[in-house]
């Protein structure tokens, strides 16, 4: 297991590579992915096991698809998938498209872009862990926008009912979406309490903070967990944070030179 | 054939250990006895038909065989976009079993009619679609679905008066001969296999009757070879024309330059807004026995 400063190290890197990922693609979905860099980290770094050893191999669903490219720049790191693979990033005839459409890779187990369906799965898979005596763990990222889907509640009720406290959901709650901010489109406050009423031990913590993000994922009960990690979409790269346009811009010119150097640091 | 439904999941479930059963809180007087005998296996996940297919994705992508159960408003176009993700893209072999196929569920009103799944589920990339006309066929499909590794769709409708089954085994993949060795060949499918049947009286001689339970993908150079053997060919389905059998029975004779008359019986494209049951409402349809059988006369004339 990486010490915890290792995981800010795997963290920046993380960063660092989606800049270069988007570098050669040319395309956007960017902010998107930075904002849960630092999740990606923890997880892939310090909290999940991958079936090495003696230990089962946890799962990993990213429901909030739009943000794949931090995920492969994450599996390159990890060393799941090449480095030459991931920067073939939406070029012809490339299984590494802007929302994953195949599981071709280790740690890529589902096709998501269509937002709300990562949480059922994972009900899913938490399920057969259970039904199995498994003690496989079950993680999965949403967006804070994705939340305004109604099937994310409907599998909240149902681990919330079936007390999968093998199930962690992480909300990447950078509280942008597509056209603006979450709270002015229809907000989800009071969040926290939302899922605690669905049954789920919730947790806020800063998205950023790995020593906080840590802790929450090693704390237990007979719940499911929920993460509300607030973040900001765009970490890392000062001109992206909090800024919707990043959503959608490639990056170019001087600002690629900037966003190369500021995570590089 | 709900009976012929519960028997063979009890089977299926007793056989088959990784076998999972999820309804979305359907199957009143139906499951009771699942639920208790198999109570961790057999899950009611409530009313929440998209939650479900993503449930279902989840235990399939971690070795479970898994068949849900619902309505066929509810299990196809409530969550078809799940379908299209899980069971399309991703070719997970999961089982959907609709009940309520046309107007099983008449009296209920449109919301319950069932006109268009069959056309949007054959279009589903990946996905065998069957529409069982008997209990017993009825078995040998969802066995059939149970252990394959492709998704599958099984559409079922009620039929209050099955016709006499005559035979101990069926290939599945190819249509179900009912009777007949007549040069006019008629396709049908689900409850009006039966009707078909009743219609038939009379006319048997020049007909040959199939019941066609696998609807996707067909087998389609035997229906080519069998057409070319006929003189007229009529298919008889519960569904809208648009993405139906006979539609794809028809492009096949097209593109393979058969020129015989073609006749064909459905359900029309819009919705009944008025109570009735479904034999009044296959009645307005143009489907009842009697309809059919001034149809098929017609056809023998022609």
């Amino acid at each position: 297991m990486m010490s915890k400063i290792d995981v800010r190290e795997a963290a920046r890197k993380i960063r660092n590579l989606t800049i270069k990922i988007a570098e050669k693609s040319g395309t956007g979905h960017i902010a998107s992915g930075l904002s849960m860099a630092d999740i990606l980290a923890c997880l892939y770094f310090s909290e999940m096991r991958f079936g090495d050893g003696n230990a089962e191999a946890d799962h990993f669903v990213l429901s909030k698809g739009h943000g794949a490219i931090s995920l492969y720049a994450t599996l390159s790191l990890k060393g799941f998938i090449d480095f030459d693979v991931v920067t073939e990033y939406h070029r012809l005839g490339s299984t590494m498209t802007s929302f994953p459409s195949e599981p071709f890779y280790r740690g890529l187990d589902f096709a998501s872009g269509s937002l709300g369906h990562g949480a059922s799965v994972s009900c899913g898979l938490a399920l057969a862990a259970k039904l199995d005596s498994s003690n496989k763990r079950v993680y999965c990222i949403v967006s804070d926008g994705e939340c305004q889907e109604g099937a994310i509640w409907e599998a909240a009720l149902f681990a919330g009912h079936h007390q999968l406290d093998n199930l962690t959901v992480v909300v990447d709650y950078n509280k942008l979406q597509a056209l603006g901010k979450v709270g002015d489109i229809v907000t989800l406050e009071p969040f926290a309490d939302k899922w605690r009423s669905f049954g789920w031990d919730t947790i806020p913590v800063d998205g950023h903070d790995v020593a906080a993000l840590t802790n929450a994922f090693e704390k237990t009960s007979n719940k499911p967990k929920c993460i509300i990690a607030d973040t900001i979409k765009g970490k890392g790269v000062s001109f992206m944070e909090g800024d919707l346009n990043w959503h959608y811009l490639p990056l170019k010119g001087e600002y690629l030179g900037k966003a190369l150097l500021e995570t590089s640091l | 054939v709900k009976e012929a439904l519960v028997s063979s999941l009890d089977r299926l479930l007793h056989t088959q250990q990784d076998l999972v059963f999820l309804t979305a809180d359907l199957g009143y007087m139906a499951f009771e006895e699942l639920i208790a005998k198999y109570p961790t296996r057999v899950i009611n996940v409530g009313v929440a038909e998209s939650n479900m297919i993503g449930l279902a994705a989840g235990l399939s992508r971690a070795g479970k065989r898994v068949i849900c159960y619902s309505m066929i408003p509810f299990i196809t176009l409530r969550c078809l976009e799940q379908i299209k993700v899980h069971l399309s893209i991703g070719k997970l072999p999961i089982v959907l079993i609709g009940v309520g196929a046309g107007y099983t569920y008449g009296n209920q009103g449109s919301s319950h009619h069932s006109i268009e799944d069959l056309g949007v589920m054959r279009s589903m990339s990946s996905i065998d679609v069957f529409h069982p006309s008997h209990p017993n066929e009825l078995i040998h499909c969802l066995e059939a679905c149970a252990s394959s590794n492709r998704p599958s769709y099984l559409r079922l409708g009620w039929t209050n008066a099955p016709y006499e089954w005559r035979k101990d085994s069926v290939d599945i993949e190819r249509p179900n001969l009912v009777f007949g060795n007549g040069k006019r060949i008629v396709f049908s499918t689900g409850s009006l296999v039966s009707e078909t049947i009743r219609a038939c009286e009379n006319l048997s001689a020049q007909l040959t009757l199939y019941s066609v339970a696998k609807i996707t993908p067909l087998d389609e150079t035997w229906f080519v070879e069998s057409i070319r053997q006929s003189v007229s060919v009529a298919v008889i389905e519960p569904n809208r024309a648009e993405g139906s059998l006979g539609e794809r029975l028809a492009y096949l004779m097209i593109c393979n330059n058969i020129s015989i008359p073609f006749w064909h019986r459905h359900l029309p494209p819009d919705y009944f807004r008025t109570a009735g049951s479904k034999t009044q409402l296959e009645d307005y349809a143009g489907v009842s026995t009697d309809q059919l059988r001034k149809f098929l006369t017609a056809m023998c004339n022609g």
